[in-house]
């Protein structure tokens, strides 16, 4: 089960599996984006490259907008995908 | 193990739990799980969105021979296209400079130790191996 929603203070929380039968919930929220942005991941579980995709696409959109998004508390699993994805320098991962 | 599933993207979930179940039945770890699901997402949706041309549900098994995971998914597809030709995504160039497409691939190359296509009587059957850690 996937969850998408914005908290009190303007992040983004993405809980649950982010993978291909979600992108359009994910959209739907992370299309609204303007300005810096926090992608929260505390509790997100799992992300394929649909997920990925979905966020290169809003990273790209804001770069264009001199904002940045940043993305925060990946778990090792998520943080292994953006490794393999080459992702980690532009996103600050560890 | 194996299970037909309807070859639609909203089936991806009733796939999770396949896997599952057969992760539980061998007491697999979470990153183990996480990458078959990967996997299988991937080549699955890939299945979806480039042959649409049939309707047929897609097969996917998964076993176990000796200390390698072997997962199969066979799709009816009326020519040959074998995705493992395909080219991935180059991780090492600047975001801005990569092409659009292929992470998919690069990904379940990235987690599994081979991947192999074979054409048969109208089917299309990728393979993927995995070394297990016994």
């Amino acid at each position: 089960m996937f969850e998408i929603k914005v908290s009190a203070n303007g992040e983004i929380l993405l809980s649950g599996r982010f993978d291909a039968s979600q992108v359009d919930k994910a959209k739907a929220v992370m299309g609204q984006i303007s300005g810096d942005c926090i992608l929260n991941c505390e509790e997100l579980d799992y992300i394929s490259s649909a997920g990925i995709g979905m966020i290169i696409e809003i990273y790209k959109r804001l770069y264009d907008q001199d904002a940045k998004l940043q993305l925060v508390n990946l778990n090792d699993h998520i943080k292994q995908v953006f490794r393999y994805a080459g992702l980690t320098t532009i996103f600050g991962i560890e | 193990m194996e299970r037909k599933f309807q070859k639609v993207i909203a089936a991806l979930e009733d796939i999770s739990h396949f896997v599952a179940e057969f992760a539980d039945s061998h007491q697999f770890n979470q990153e183990l799980i996480n990458a078959i699901n990967l996997a299988i997402e991937e080549i699955f949706v890939n299945m979806v969105k480039h042959n649409p041309e049939t309707k047929d549900d897609i097969s996917i098994s998964i076993d176990i021979e000796g200390s390698i995971l072997a997962i199969s998914l066979v799709d009816r597809d009326r020519r040959p296209f074998d995705v493992t030709e395909f080219e991935a995504v180059e991780p090492n160039k600047p975001i801005h400079q990569r092409r659009s497409g292929g992470m998919g691939l690069h990904l379940v190359s990235s987690l599994m130790d081979d991947v192999k296509y074979e054409y048969f009587d109208g089917f299309s059957k990728i393979l993927m191996f995995k070394q297990l850690e016994i």
